[in-house]
């Protein structure tokens, strides 16, 4: 199991790159390599990716990233895990990484959009996203929307109904209708709040979310 | 692409390889060397077949090429391994592939592959 990330950087400055990763992350790229299974596989004699096929590379413990070349304005980072069989570690390894490369980006003024990741396992592919502010309204939206259109109408034409075929006396309807009146402006204020404090006052976050 | 669409593809395109009757073609799910085996049975040259793909990341990870690595041990040098993938692949993976000998074909149809495959025998 493995995972990339995948990031556009505007301007293709990979001497820039380069630098904002050996600075942050000096000597590490051998020590790094070496670690990966990239290294496993040249060592049994196999032809695949050497360290010069990398710019940079830090590893811990029990983790490793290693950033390969840029293609175009296309940065990409493989990371890999001491324990590969554990997902949710995987998972956390690859956001802690995404979030400390693009503090360094943003430190450095470099800019930086649409944050992809993918974990493969076996050959099941698992997707990730960042969750942006657009995606945000978006998913608000989608869940109040019955309460903002469909709630209202309805109640509007059941009591224009009941009114019609004398279920109820007008002065209950009345009641009826500006009750509904009064839970939709509730609904409007209270999706205008919730877009505020989880849209707007919110920061984009830098986690990945996986389709699993 | 879905599992369920790539599990199609495989049997689509043994299928259409199996038409041509000096092919001897076998589907091999369970073996971790490829998905199908085509066997040339006048000349025993052979291809082992893998379909991978990267889902919505869109492109083949680099890191592909380990697992790929991997397959290709598993099998006698003289034998011809063909990578299709529905996802792009990048030049830098295209390249370290060709480095494998291996054929990466991306966004094929079905009869596309089976040309490619026929050439691959006939060569």
């Amino acid at each position: 199991m493995d995972g990339e990330i995948r990031l556009k950087l505007r301007g293709f400055d990979q001497e820039k790159v380069t630098k904002i990763f050996t600075n942050a992350y000096p000597n590490n790229l051998a020590s790094a390599y070496a670690r990966s299974a990239y290294d496993r596989i040249a060592r049994e004699g196999e032809k695949t990716l050497t360290s010069n096929d990398f710019c940079a590379g830090y590893h811990t413990n029990d983790s490793l990233f290693l950033v390969y070349w840029m293609e175009a304005d296309v940065l990409k980072v493989y990371v890999e895990t001491v324990n590969n069989k554990d997902m949710v570690l995987m998972k956390a390894t690859i956001n802690r990484y995404f979030q400390q490369i693009t503090r360094l980006f943003d430190n450095q003024g470099m800019n930086w959009s649409k944050p992809e990741a993918t974990i493969t396992l076996e050959d099941c592919p698992f997707y990730g996203f960042v969750k942006t502010r657009k995606e945000r309204f978006a998913e608000i939206w989608k869940a109040q929307k019955e309460k903002l259109f469909v709630t209202p109408i309805a109640s509007l034409l059941a009591s224009y109904f009941a009114l019609k075929v004398n279920i109820l006396p007008g002065d209950d309807l009345l009641k009826d209708m500006k009750k509904a009146v009064i839970l939709t402006a509730e609904a409007y204020i209270g999706i205008i709040l919730v877009l505020f404090f989880e849209v707007i006052l919110k920061s984009s976050k830098k986690v990945f979310t996986f389709n699993f | 692409m879905s599992q369920h669409r790539e599990t199609d593809f495989v049997h689509n395109l043994a299928s259409r390889l199996t038409e041509n009757k000096n092919l001897k073609v076998e589907e091999t799910p369970g073996d971790r060397r490829a998905d199908i085996v085509v066997e040339d049975a006048h000349t025993g040259k052979r291809i082992f077949i893998e379909i991978k793909n990267a889902g919505q990341y869109g492109e083949l990870p680099i890191s592909s090429i380990l697992s790929v690595n991997d397959q290709i041990k598993q099998i006698p040098s003289t034998d011809q391994f063909m990578l299709i993938t529905r996802s792009s692949i990048s030049n830098f993976l295209l390249k370290k592939l060709k480095e494998i000998n291996v054929t990466a074909i991306s966004n094929a149809s079905v009869d596309e592959v089976v040309d490619k495959v026929q050439y691959a025998l006939s060569a």
